[in-house]
């Protein structure tokens, strides 16, 4: 860049300096005289202040601008006449001096000060400054937007998810502003609340649901043992008031294991079963216990039972069996019948509890497997019957089992639930399960 | 004083009622929301304690309903202790709420003071010229001697005090001092009110020709 700065003073100079040269050759030769136009061209401002200088063959200065420098002093060297750079050139401080070689002889020297050439420079250096920092600025100013798109929707994100406490599970997170990456974190994280939010009320729920379960036996052992022993009683009022608390305790009791056995399939606590045993052999024996409950209720249950032998657990099986057949006693009317039948059909094995009650309508038949579900409330409490976590329990077990459920009803027709498990891989014959 | 009992559990039915009737109300039972609407709308009880989750028909459906035609005090006793489940009871007209477990007594006074609120008396002392009428001890005195009253006679005395200076008819006597299971005859109502002139005196209760009986205020 200077360098082309200073080619262009070099050239301006050497054209000044061939005009006096050819100036001076027209006019008289020898002496030189300069046109005033020369004169004001080199300009009166200091700083531009050209100057030239004309010396004869013999070295005395024929002609020069007014004032001249102090420094001049004749050439030594004479430049050369012909070549790519018929002149020569040499710097005095600031200032740039061409010489050529006039008519006769003589040596013209053309010089100036390089102030306009600094000024351009600076003025260059200032401009590429100035740019400079303005892409700074720029980039600067590019790279905080870029930032802040990134930096403070996840800072918004940390601030509204500390908001977000498990009883405040119901907030979702909003960025309507974010990029597209964030956008995607949010609904992802936004899905995680909505499935923490649903377990959470799911769970309190439950809770809800076990300690009102709960406080109706509860109430019942406290009003009573409370009213018993408010006056003296007779040795019957005290064996009936007893026998009201015991009823209630015992129902406590079984909430209690069920729900102690359904926290434990939740925390993934109940034993994988791993014992051979024969379904039939199961129901048999779960049967026989829920016969009197039967009797009690007027219905009959009929049994059709072939040897299927499975992996699982005849303590939790027997829970399935007892579950299904009371169900299927209490939605039964007096006088009717409960079939049970145990088969094994194409590697699966099979458990069949179908009853010819009322049937489950259809809109609560999606719930029914539900924890503290009960469709029609009325008659299971009635028949004194439990919370509504008996077919829960049978889901929870079945599925430990690697088996399903199914449910079939027909209103006014009945109600048949269909457990299917595998069978055992090979069919050896085990010694039959205690029946207790 | 007659009560209706609503409640589906078969022991705490039995318990509740019997908790009531040693503290000598005549009390009626009812299984489920139906039956017990049914008896409600049937009978003018003095006060109704109520379950809310009951088959056929809630507690709310309940009192929704019943509150269209009467204005029979109503108790919640709920296992349900949401505030939410309070405030809509209370909000349909119910005019209490105890939640199970309950103490019996609790239950007692509540039923007492239900009954006293609803005819209007905040005191559960009451006099009668110079006969002294505790509705909480369920004793009765003149001055200082302690009178001598069966359950019944104190019932029936209690009854026209509280709703002193009007005519009570034989049958509203009936229907408040005797419950469904009672099958006295109704001429037992005249024995108790001549033995209880005998003991306060001829003029504390008079005998309005076919309206009734009434205590003058």
């Amino acid at each position: 860049m200077r360098r082309a700065i200073y080619n262009e003073a070099e050239s301006d100079l050497l054209g000044a300096a061939q005009l006096i040269a050819k100036d001076s050759s027209e006019a008289n030769p020898g002496t030189v005289t300069i046109d005033r136009a020369y004169r004001h061209r080199f300009g009166p401002a200091p700083r531009d202040h050209a100057y030239f200088a004309i010396w004869s063959a013999q070295g005395a200065i024929v002609g020069a601008s007014d004032p001249l420098p102090p420094h001049i002093s004749r050439p030594i060297d004479l430049p050369p006449v012909d070549g790519p750079r018929p002149f020569s050139t040499r710097e005095h401080k600031d200032e740039l001096e061409v010489i050529i070689r006039g008519p006769n002889a003589t040596q013209i020297l053309v010089g100036r000060p390089l102030a306009k050439e600094g000024d351009r420079l600076r003025a260059l250096l200032r401009n590429l400054l100035a740019a400079g920092g303005v892409v700074l600025a720029i980039g600067a100013f590019a790279a905080w937007r870029l930032a802040n798109r990134i930096v403070r929707p996840i800072e918004q994100l940390t601030v509204a998810a500390e908001q977000i406490s498990a009883t405040r599970l119901d907030q979702r997170l909003e960025l309507p502003l974010a990029s597209s990456e964030i956008q995607r974190l949010v609904e992802v994280f936004n899905r995680m609340l909505s499935h923490l939010q649903s377990s959470f009320e799911q769970q309190v729920r439950f809770t809800a649901d076990a300690s009102h379960e709960l406080r109706t036996p509860v109430t019942v052992i406290l009003t009573q043992a409370d009213h018993t022993l408010s006056r003296p009683r007779s040795n019957g009022e005290y064996a009936e008031a007893l026998e009201a608390c015991l009823r209630a305790a015992r129902r406590m009791k079984r909430l209690v294991d069920d729900l102690l056995l359904l926290a434990r399939a939740d925390a993934g606590r109940l034993d994988a079963p791993h014992e051979s045993c024969d379904l039939a052999e199961v129901a048999r024996s779960t049967l026989e216990m829920l016969e009197p409950l039967a009797r009690e209720r007027d219905v009959r249950i009929e049994s059709q039972l072939q040897p299927t032998f499975i992996e699982g657990d005849a303590a939790q099986l027997s829970q399935v069996v007892a579950n299904l057949v009371t169900n299927a006693i209490d939605h039964s009317a007096a006088a009717s019948q409960v079939f049970v039948s145990v088969y094994s059909r194409r590697q699966r094995a099979y458990l069949v509890v179908a009853d010819a009650g009322e049937g489950v309508p259809v809109e609560y038949q999606p719930r029914l497997f539900e924890r503290f579900y009960q469709g029609d409330k009325s008659r299971s409490r009635q028949l004194g019957q439990g919370a509504g976590l008996g077919l829960s329990i049978v889901a929870e077990i079945v599925s430990l089992h690697h088996g399903t459920v199914d449910l079939s009803s027909t209103p006014a027709r009945g109600t048949t639930l269909t457990v299917e498990l595998p069978l055992r891989a090979v069919e050896t014959p085990v010694p039959t399960p205690k029946a207790d | 004083m007659r009560l209706l009992v609503v409640e589906d559990d078969p022991d705490l039915r039995r318990l509740v009622a019997e908790v009531l009737l040693e503290a000598e109300y005549a009390v009626d039972i009812a299984a489920d929301g139906d039956e017990g609407l049914l008896k409600a709308q049937a009978w003018e009880y003095d006060a109704i304690v109520l379950d809310l989750m009951l088959p056929k028909r809630d507690g709310w459906s309940f009192i929704d309903v019943l509150r269209r035609t009467k204005a029979t005090p109503v108790l919640i006793l709920s296992a349900r202790d949401g505030l939410s489940d309070r405030v809509q009871g209370l909000d349909l007209g119910a005019d209490d709420y105890l939640t199970k477990p309950f103490e019996r007594l609790e239950l007692i006074a509540r039923v007492r003071a239900l009954i006293r609120r609803a005819a209007g008396q905040a005191s559960a002392v009451q006099s009668i010229g110079d006969i002294t009428l505790n509705l909480r001890s369920r004793l009765a005195s003149r001055g200082e001697e302690m009178l001598d009253l069966t359950a019944r006679e104190f019932a029936l005395l209690e009854y026209l005090a509280t709703h002193r200076g009007r005519v009570v008819s034989r049958t509203e006597l009936y229907d408040h001092l005797f419950d469904e299971t009672d099958d006295s005859l109704s001429n037992l109502l005249d024995v108790h009110v001549s033995n209880l002139r005998k003991k306060l005196g001829r003029d504390v209760i008079q005998t309005r020709r076919g309206q009734g009986y009434v205590i003058p205020e």
